[in-house]
């Protein structure tokens, strides 16, 4: 055992790890964010995404000591505050791109991180960047909406932002 | 399925990476580690330290030298695919890196560790064996095409670390690629890259079809297919039957060969 | 229901049904709020790891844990011998059988192992690791024996037993004539037939099976949190533990999907249950995935079909006949249910007066099966499916002429089928017809005659064609048809929910039972929004713990949307005759004279619109202000209903009729259209079309979820998924790099076309949604293949269709030419 930094949306947790766990489990078991989900734990599933310096990558994957000094973004950082939520998950609440919710924070972080690198995906650019999560409740349909649907909420909070400036 | 008890190590510089390796207890590399931790919880490989070279400085890095593109082994497929220098020095490989696995692994997965891992139905060290590429490593300078000797077998000894992959920075004047899958998250069953020189020489490499990847060399189509059919040597996984990687290798060399004669990217 | 509300056939009037809803569950699951089993972190848990057999059949010679007991962190270790000292064998329908069939399970292997992957000791240490660590370190000796890998070694002569006690490895063999089959296929102008077989597949959710026992020593009391999706199972836990039912507690966490494949997890319950009891800690166990694959009891039908149908010369079908054999694998857990759940539309949507089958349960060395979404019916669809395809290809006409010559008519409804099931409602003619147009069926019928003019070597188009039922609203009685058994059994499967209102007027509605992954809260709270009139926003929903909870099965078979809204709004409707004569007394009224109105949440007096008692007003009344109370009430608002199966009944003793089991019975025309690379046998689509009908809509979004999310379902299991074993019965898909679900990338989009044929048994005339894509998809699919190959004289009788098989029948064709 020894201690690790982790550095999780902005906060700064010290925790104590055999050098075998996972940053999935780090994140779950000793900094109490149980919203990284496991789904299987060698790689497929995309369930436990979260973001390290601000790209998806698979939690289960990741040893938490290499991820001393990154940083690192889970769902419970996505909205600004516990009382709003961020476009991707309003858009995917209001267009039904979750079932059992088990593939969604992987699957939010993911689209997350894909609007921000284009801000106006195709239904086939989104398919793409996003078939590393799988889903097995809703047959992708509803997610896809949910993605285009958070781009144009997005593209609207900015041109309000513009005007108020 | 948590990982067995390991020990890790993250050396500073490639000179302190290579005292680790040559340690008693025959540490395994840790690059991207989307073969490796897989592979560890699983069972099929029993090493109990790691080594993670994912941050040393000598194989980050993509930069143009003496007509070469030069990737650094460290480099994440995700920065391969956003870098210009490789969009047009090396169009290709971005196409065939869009392939492989999805974003949430190319973040980490690198040329590197892919090259190192050496699975026969891997579309990206064949890739980089029809761009003609170098492997550079701490020890000496390989073609990629003499890297792989078996399924998950290469000529690498213990302790040597590839450092960087070079390729040559020719004008092709024509490529194609393809492939068989499962699914879009599942290893590829059989495929097949080519490029078209502006000479107008042909290279083939055919993947999946064979424990090593299989490359042809030569002007002519029908030749080339028929150098590749004797060749062919194929092997069951879970993914396919030996038949049928056998019937259908030839067949996508075929598409990927008509691909990069009638294209010119 | 004793109810002066205006009840919904006369009005038509819907207040909350079939807006579209954010639903309540999104809230805590877009912000990593769920709390999955995996979650709970309980002071002092210990966590359980598995040693689980790597041989199929084998005798146990001696298990050695003494390394393991003494690794530092393992609290105690547990061997089928502990286990057999202090439980009895788990509850499975077997038992139930009159006599008993001798096929005992227990939670650990006790002689031998029956399966790989079958639990053969549990450790319960600090972390999962250590667990792990412990379990690399047993050792135990085996002393192979024979494996049975499948159906035909089962029944060969001299096979070796699985269960020593059951001889022949043979579960039951029955056989039933319903209608004279027999002289009507002897009779028949045309008979055709086809061989099937369908192999093992499972709902492979992304969340695994999990649960944790807290043992409370002093009230001998023990709670169980888990994400399995049936209150069966706990009510039949205490047995096997020697407990009371009513000391065992069952807590539903969120689920993160289940398809039928969390219907039944006993032995690791009973695991933790007795970790928890050794060492009074809360214990948990989660399995991973490469278990849930291999040893997780959740494997769906597997299966061989030799059926047949007999059609007059027209093309109108006579009879259906079919004899199936299926492999239970090494116990009979949920009994004949996969085999007799799919009878309630056993022929299908088509008006077919005779059916007779003969139905062999065999066992074999592999893991159990149990359920996966369809219980059955997506094997049978495509056994009928095939069948029809082939009558329509022997008999000249096109997959529409056969299906229009053959379908029920809307006026026969309510149908009584074969067996005795009722279909409740339906106008399949127009879901056919309006496929057939919405899908561009002809234009894409014209694509395929140019594309075979041209004769493309390298590909082919196909056009897929099936009109399936999707039978919902089990009741209880289907577990038991088949079955020779004690009277008194055929439980009705009822649904409760609890409505309470507190002083200030707000809802509150309590859940009885888990959920499956699909939003019961939000179905719930639209229920209380239709029948009250309060904005469903505004409800709260909970879930009873079992200890409270009254008669209620939980999500199976499609039964939830119906019985639960059955449930809430008889619980409503109670509240609001308890309001009544409260609103009487504040409006200085007669309680006749009043109605309910849910346009504004408050009763008025009948032609008195502007006099009004508000839910809040009545609300604060009711709870707690006994003195302003009319004579005769008592304080307190709320009301628990238990909804009874709208319209189950009684099989006939001597097996003629078997009684309502599924009577809800949706319907679904799928049109896929294919692609097929002749040269490679990829197969990727070019459309999907699905015409739907569930009656009534609750929630649009939630339902073409529903059809799209479990189309998606089918559609792998027609092309990719499969739990194959070889020859050793050894499994060959035991992770995800080898069980292939399907990607974004792997898919069509679906294109709906919705129809609402209400029910008119059920609440509002909802029926059920949740399984019928999976039951359409998978013979669709198979439909448009072989439409494609069809030039080649391709026949295709199994899923699923892999670019292997297509070349391979392909080659077989051209070498028969
Ligand atoms: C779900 C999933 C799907 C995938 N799909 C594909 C696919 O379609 N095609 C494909 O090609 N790959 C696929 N991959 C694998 C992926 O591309 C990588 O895992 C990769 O090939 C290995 O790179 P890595 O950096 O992760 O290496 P690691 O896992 O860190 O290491 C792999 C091996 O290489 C050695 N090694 C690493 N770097 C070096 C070095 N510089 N010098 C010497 N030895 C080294 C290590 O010792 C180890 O044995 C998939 C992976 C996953 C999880
Ligand atoms: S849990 Fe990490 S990819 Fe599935
Ligand atoms: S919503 Fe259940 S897995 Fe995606």
């Amino acid at each position: 055992m020894k201690p690790v930094k982790l550095e999780v949306n902005g906060i700064v947790h010290e925790v104590f790890l055999e050098d075998r766990t996972s940053l999935a489990d780090a994140l779950r078991d000793d900094c109490g964010l149980t919203g990284t989900r496991l789904g299987c734990e060698h790689g497929v599933c995309g369930a436990c995404t979260v973001l390290v310096n601000n790209r998806p990558e698979r939690s289960c994957l990741v040893l938490a000591t290499q991820a001393e000094g990154d940083t690192i973004g889970t769902i419970e950082g996505l909205a600004a505050s516990p009382t709003v939520l961020a476009p991707v998950q309003q858009a995917f609440r209001q267009a039904h791109g979750l079932q059992c919710g088990f593939c969604t924070s992987g699957m939010l972080l993911t689209a997350q991180s894909l609007l921000d690198h284009d801000p106006d995906p195709s239904p086939a650019v989104i398919r793409d960047w996003m078939h590393g999560n799988l889903c097995r409740c809703t047959g992708f349909d509803q997610i896809i909406e949910s993605v285009q649907l958070a781009a144009t909420l997005i593209k609207q909070d900015q041109a309000r932002e513009e005007e108020l400036s | 399925m948590k990982l067995p008890p390991l020990s890790y190590q993250r050396p500073t510089d490639l000179r302190e990476a290579s005292l680790m390796l040559g340690s008693e207890s025959m540490p395994a590399v840790l690059a991207g580690g989307q073969s490796i931790i897989p592979a560890l919880r699983f069972g099929e490989r029993s090493e109990s330290s790691l080594v993670d070279i994912s941050r040393l400085a000598e194989l980050q890095g993509i930069t143009h030298a003496d007509g070469f593109l030069r990737i650094g082994a460290g480099v994440p497929m995700w920065e391969v695919c956003g870098s210009p220098e490789v969009a047009t020095s090396a169009p290709l490989l971005i196409r065939v890196l869009g392939s492989v696995g999805a974003v949430g692994i190319r973040s980490r997965a690198t040329l590197g560790g892919s090259l190192a891992w050496a699975d026969s139905t891997s579309q990206l060290p064949s890739t980089l064996i029809v761009l003609n590429a170098q492997v550079e490593t701490t020890e000496r300078i390989l073609d990629a095409a003499d890297l792989q000797i078996g399924q998950h077998q290469t000529v690498l000894r213990r302790g040597e670390l590839i450092v960087s992959i070079q390729i040559p920075e020719v004008e092709l004047t024509g490529s194609g690629f393809h492939l068989i899958r499962k699914t879009h998250i599942t290893w590829p069953v059989v495929g097949a890259v080519a490029v078209r020189e502006p000479s107008g020489q042909l290279r083939l490499v055919v993947f999946g079809a064979a424990p090593t990847p299989i490359l042809a060399v030569g002007a002519d189509r029908a030749k080339l297919l028929s150098q590749l059919s004797s060749r062919i040597l194929p092997f069951d996984d879970e993914r396919a039957r030996a038949g049928y990687r056998g019937q259908v290798a030839p067949i996508l060399a075929g598409r990927a060969l008509d691909e990069a004669i009638g294209s010119n990217t | 229901m004793n109810s002066t509300i205006p009840s919904p056939r006369e009005t038509n009037t819907h207040h909350a049904f079939g807006q579209p809803r954010e639903t309540i569950e999104s809230a805590r699951h877009v912000r990593g709020g769920g709390k999955f089993v995996a979650d709970l972190q309980l002071p002092g848990m210990l966590h359980v790891a598995l040693l689980r057999s790597p041989k199929a059949h084998a005798r146990i010679v001696e298990i050695d844990v003494r390394q393991a007991r003494s690794l530092l962190g393992v609290h105690a270790i547990l061997t089928g011998a502990d286990v057999q000292k202090s439980t009895s064998s788990i509850y499975t329908m077997a038992q139930m059988h009159k006599p008993p069939l001798d096929i005992p399970l227990h939670a650990l292997a006790t002689d031998k192992v029956r399966h790989v992957g079958e639990p053969v000791v549990a450790v319960a240490a600090r972390t999962r690791a250590i667990a792990e660590d412990a379990v690399r370190l047993i050792r135990v000796k085996y002393e192979d024996l024979p494996p049975v890998a499948d159906a035909d070694a089962a029944l060969a002569s001299g096979a070796p037993l699985v269960h020593e006690n059951i001889a022949g490895n043979l579960i039951m063999h029955r056989q039933h004539d319903f209608g004279d089959a027999e002289s009507v296929f002897k009779n028949a102008d045309h008979v055709v037939r086809r061989k099937l077989r369908w192999p093992r597949q499972t709902g492979a959710a992304l969340e695994t099976f999990g649960c944790v026992a807290q043992w409370q020593p002093g009230v001998d009391e023990l709670t169980f949190w888990s994400n399995h999706q049936s209150n069966v199972l706990l009510w039949t836990l205490g047995p096997t533990l020697g407990l009371p039912p009513h000391r065992i507690k069952g807590i539903a966490c969120d689920i993160g999907g289940a398809f039928g494949a969390k219907f039944w997890q006993p032995r690791a319950m009973v695991i933790c249950a007795l970790f928890s009891r050794l060492t009074t800690r809360p214990v948990r166990y989660v399995e991973g995935r490469v278990e849930n694959l291999v040893g997780g009891d959740n494997h769906g039908e597997d299966r061989t079909y030799d059926a047949e149908l007999a059609l007059d010369s027209s093309g109108k079908m006579l009879g259906l006949r079919f004899s199936v054999v299926e492999d239970y694998g090494s116990a009979f857990i949920l009994g004949p249910i996969n085999n007799a759940e799919p009878l309630a539309q056993a022929t299908g949507p088509y008006d077919i007066a005779a059916f007779a089958f003969d139905f062999t349960a065999v066992l074999s060395n592999k893991v159990p099966q149990a359920a996966y979404r369809g219980f059955g019916g997506a094997a049978h669809n495509f056994m009928l499916e095939r069948l029809v395809d082939a009558a329509a290809v022997e008999l000249g006409l096109s997959a529409v002429a056969i299906r229009e010559l053959n379908l029920l008519q809307p006026e026969q409804f309510p149908y009584r089928t074969a067996t005795g099931n009722i279909y409740d409602s339906g106008d399949y003619p127009t879901a056919l017809h309006r496929a057939v147009k919405e899908s561009s069926y002809d234009l894409w019928r014209e694509r395929q005659a140019r594309a075979r003019e041209v004769k493309d070597p390298t590909r082919a188009i196909g056009i897929g064609l099936v009109s399936c039922q999707e039978r919902s609203v089990q009741s209880g009685t289907a577990l038991w048809l088949m079955f020779d058994q004690e009277p008194g059994r055929n439980t009705t499967a009822a649904e409760s929910a609890s409505v309470r209102i507190d002083s200030q007027g707000s809802v509150r509605v309590a859940l009885h039972s888990p959920s499956l992954g699909t939003p019961t809260e939000t179905i719930a709270a639209t229920v209380v929004a239709e029948e009250l009139g309060v904005p469903a926003d505004s409800v709260s929903v909970s879930r009873l713990d079992t200890s409270m909870a009254g008669p209620a099965m939980g999500p199976s078979a499609s039964r939830m949307t119906v019985m639960l809204s059955g449930a809430v709004a008889g619980a409503v409707r109670e509240v609001i005759e308890k309001m009544r004569p409260l609103a009487a007394h504040l409006l200085e009224a007669n309680p006749e004279d009043l109605m309910w109105d849910p346009s504004r949440a408050c009763f008025t007096i009948v032609g008195v619109p502007e006099s009004s008692a508000t839910l809040a007003a009545i609300a604060h009344l009711a709870n707690g202000h006994a003195l302003r109370l009319p004579a005769g009430c008592r304080s307190g608002l709320e009301s628990t209903y238990t909804y009874d199966h709208p319209m189950s009944s009684m099989p006939h003793a001597d097996g003629s009729d078997w009684g309502n089991y599924a009577p809800i019975v949706g319907h679904t025309v799928h049109v896929p259209v294919v692609e097929v690379d002749l040269q490679t046998g990829a197969v990727t689509f070019l459309d999907y079309f699905v015409m739907h009908d569930c009656g009534t809509v609750v929630n649009p979004d939630a339902v073409r979820g529903q059809v799209v999310g479990a189309t998606v379902q089918g559609i792998a299991t027609a092309l990719t998924e499969e739990l194959a074993f070889d020859e050793q019965a050894r499994p060959q898909n035991t992770d995800f790099r080898s069980y292939f679900l399907p990607t974004f990338l792997d898919v069509p989009a679906i294109r709906l076309g919705h129809m609402e044929t209400p029910s008119p048994f059920t609440y509002r005339g909802v029926k059920g949604i949740g399984e019928g894509g999976r039951m359409a998809a998978p013979a669709a699919v198979v439909s448009a293949i072989e439409d494609a190959l069809s030039p080649y004289g391709v026949r295709i009788n199994e899923v699923p269709v892999t670019p292997e098989k297509i070349l391979k029948w392909l080659g077989n064709a051209s070498a028969a030419q």
